[in-house]
């Protein structure tokens, strides 16, 4: 589906995943459907935080280059999908409490879902691959 | 006639008419007996005569103004029974004269023959002399004849005597207390009346027995009826003393022994009871004293115990010292609970020196006396192995039970994610590909490539769940004689470590074992995992190796894997490393699931052995493999 609005939905988008093929996809994916103008990707958790504490740094109330949108895989090693959320709503959702995260999973273990439902209430959760349908969503 | 005696005898002439008085006197002095003579006419005036005069012997006419010789008579054994008294009379009968002399009056002398008194005066003054003599020993006989009577009467103990033809000549007061028959019903009577038919055999050998050993004492059991009809039991003595001239009898005393005999019965009876319960029980029974050493025991726990140590139980033996110190502080524990009058009980194992000790329940019981004083403790013990084994299988099923849910689980979240995982990307790349015109050239490719990488995961997941839900299955099947050398050759090809690869040396040392009995699909797995892992969490700034080394002891083979690559937190992960889809560090390769070692640790199992990890952070990994030595 194309869609011929010139602008984007949101201005800037994270993807963290530590599969390359699904960060590639998605992207992809986002690109398609003119979801979002530029998409950051981060293999982990740690460099994700890392990133986002740099973006603090550069512009200390950053609108035009923080990301709007985070997708956050939950498989990950080490710091996994959900261990990421609490550090960001504790690290950052005070001066950006605006962020949408979004768990984009290609697990459909019941469990996930209700732990998800329990960390943060708001928090949407897609089960990949992202579709147009999802993306409209967000 | 020649007087023998020294001193004058005093005489008390007891006369009224004075001629006869002199006639005496003269017939004495006559006589040349040396006597000094008092005459006395009346009662009164001989009264006090003996009184003051203290006479030797009195002589008395018969008849007197106002009282006669017998009064006379009676008068002077009143003043001393032994005083001697010689009627000299005229006038009396021969009769009368008999009667006095039975009476005790020493002699009579008829007044014309007066010739006689002298003599007659001398020995009844000698004849009281020597009585006087006597006098202290025949008190002192009968003194001891009323002590020894008072202790015949009186002892609880009966006594009889019983003549040579076996008749009872003489019973104590107590015989009528013991037999309820009196001396009418006893004396006269054989012995032997008193004995049943059946025990009379036994009683007339002991008789016998009593002849042929005289003067010895023979002790036995008697059962004789009472006079009202029961039986009572009876334990005498019987001693032979017919030789003896002054008894010429045969002594008997005895006693009651009957409520002894019945108590005794009751006890037998009881304790046969109870013998025979805790006999024949499959309890062992060990009775301890206050300072907990056995007093006694039954045959079970005798048995029992030579069994578990070796040793006999024995009284005196301290139980606790075949303990050890855990158990030995577990026991007193509750030892000193039951001596403080409490029930207990424990479970333990008994008898450390065999390969498989017994487990034994014992109820501790304290033995407590009326007033509440514990005299000791009982143990009451149960050999409880067979229910204690039941008890371990249980627990060990429902472990494996529980542990089997936890793979399946496992198995569940495993197949959410990481099939799922691959599937999702194909539907992806599907997606895209729809519209490929977005697409560039190399992202065209990266879609292909994409698609196939996913189909591979797939079709390992599938076969690698293969492997978990086959479990034990197939372990006896497809064992060979693998040579390691090959082995790691053929892995090594497989991965794509040429010898000479300058990402990492792997070197292997197997000259102390180099081949292995087993599957050789799930060796070669293990090791390819293993081997891979190494390369691929190998650190990059190091000089990386991995050493492989094989050794064996008399029941497994064991190899080490060691590397110096990333190692892991160890504290951390722990039990982890070998959890299903566990990922310790970013993808070095995007196909690194993590399903890896997992799949070692069941194949391990599977073949009967273990594996385990050591690790330290950015120092290296060693894994170690352990297999059982197989037939």
């Amino acid at each position: 589906m194309k869609l011929k609005a010139p602008k984007f939905k949101y201005e800037n988008v994270l993807l963290i995943d530590d599969n390359e093929l699904d960060n590639f996809i998605n992207q992809k994916m986002i690109e398609a459907h003119h979801f979002s103008g530029r998409i950051y990707t981060n293999t982990s958790a740690t460099s994700a935080i890392e990133f986002l504490n740099n973006l603090l740094v550069i512009q200390p109330v950053p609108d035009k280059l923080w990301p709007e949108v985070i997708f956050i895989d939950i498989n990950m090693p080490l710091i996994d999908g959900f261990q990421f959320v609490e550090q960001f709503n504790s690290s950052f959702r005070k001066s950006m409490p605006d962020t949408k995260l979004v768990i984009l999973t290609s697990s459909v273990y019941h469990e996930d879902r209700v732990k998800a439902a329990e960390i943060s209430k708001d928090m949407q959760f897609i089960n990949k691959p992202l579709n147009a349908n999802a993306l409209l969503s967000i | 006639m020649n007087t023998e005696a020294t001193v004058p005898i005093n005489i008390v002439h007891l006369e009224s008419l004075g001629t006869d008085a002199e006639f005496v006197a003269q017939e004495l002095n006559k006589s040349g007996l040396n006597c000094c003579i008092k005459v006395v006419r009346s009662a009164p005036e001989l009264k006090q005569t003996l009184r003051e005069w203290k006479p030797g012997i009195v002589l008395s006419d018969h008849s007197l103004p106002d009282f006669n010789s017998l009064e006379a008579f009676e008068l002077c054994k009143k003043h001393d029974p032994d005083i001697p008294f010689i009627l000299v009379t005229s006038t009396v009968s021969e009769e009368f004269a008999v009667s006095m002399m039975l009476a005790g009056v020493d002699d009579y002398i008829l007044k014309d023959r007066l010739q006689r008194l002298p003599a007659s005066i001398l020995s009844a003054v000698k004849k009281a002399s020597t009585n006087k003599e006597k006098e202290p020993y025949r008190r002192e006989i009968a003194v001891q004849e009323k002590r020894f009577r008072a202790l015949i009467e009186n002892i609880a103990d009966a006594i009889i005597l019983v003549d040579k033809d076996s008749k009872i000549i003489y019973n104590s007061p107590s015989v009528t207390r013991i037999t309820g028959r009196s001396s009418k019903d006893l004396i006269g009577f054989s012995i032997f009346d008193f004995f049943e038919t059946e025990d009379l055999a036994g009683a007339k050998e002991y008789f016998i027995k009593s002849i042929r050993a005289p003067g010895q004492p023979l002790q036995n059991e008697y059962k004789i009826k009472h006079a009202d009809g029961r039986y009572i039991w009876l334990e005498g003595t019987i001693n032979n003393l017919l030789h003896d001239p002054d008894i010429e009898a045969f002594i008997i005393n005895y006693r009651d022994i009957t409520e002894r005999k019945n108590t005794e019965e009751v006890l037998r009876r009881s304790q046969a009871t109870i013998l025979s319960i805790v006999s024949h029980a499959d309890r062992g029974y060990i009775l301890l004293n206050k300072n907990l050493e056995v007093v006694s025991f039954n045959q079970v726990a005798g048995e029992s115990f030579q069994r578990e140590t070796g040793l006999n139980l024995t009284e005196g033996i301290l139980p606790l010292e075949f303990l050890n110190d855990i158990q030995k502080e577990l026991a007193k524990h509750h030892l000193d609970m039951a001596l403080t009058g409490e029930k207990t009980f424990l479970e333990l194992q008994f008898g450390e020196k065999t390969e498989s000790p017994n487990w034994y329940h014992i109820n501790v019981f304290p033995v407590v006396q009326e007033k509440g004083e514990t005299l000791g403790i009982i143990l009451d013990t149960e050999n409880i192995t067979n229910r204690k084994h039941a008890e371990f299988e249980k627990e060990k099923m429902t472990s494996e039970i529980v542990q089997r849910n936890k793979e399946l689980e496992q198995f569940a979240y495993i197949v959410s994610h990481n099939l799922r995982s691959p599937v999702a990307n194909m539907m992806g790349i599907s997606y895209l590909l729809k519209d490929h015109s977005s697409l560039n050239r190399q992202e065209l490719q990266k879609c292909l490539d994409g698609i196939l990488a996913s189909m591979k995961q797939i079709d390992e997941v599938i076969i690698d769940l293969n492997y978990i839900v086959q479990k034990k299955m197939q372990v006896r099947e497809n064992m060979e004689i693998i040579n390691l050398d090959s082995l790691v050759s053929s892995v090594k090809e497989l991965i794509g470590v040429p010898d000479d690869d300058s990402r990492i040396r792997i070197t292997t040392d197997f000259s102390e074992i180099g081949q292995i009995y087993t599957i050789k699909s799930y060796l070669h797995s293990i090791f390819y995992n293993l081997i891979s892992n190494s390369i691929k969490y190998r650190d990059p700034h190091k000089s990386s190796y991995l050493r492989i080394k094989s050794s064996v002891n008399n029941k497994q083979v064991s190899f080490n894997f060691e590397d110096n690559g990333l190692g892991f937190n160890l504290e951390v992960y722990g039990d982890k490393v070998f959890g299903l889809y566990k990922k310790f560090h970013q993808s070095i390769s995007s196909d690194g699931k993590g399903m890896g070692l997992f799949m070692v640790k069941m194949q391990a199992e599977l073949l009967g052995g273990k594996i385990s990890v050591e690790s330290k952070e950015n120092e290296g990994s060693r894994f170690t493999l352990l297999l059982p030595i197989s037939t």
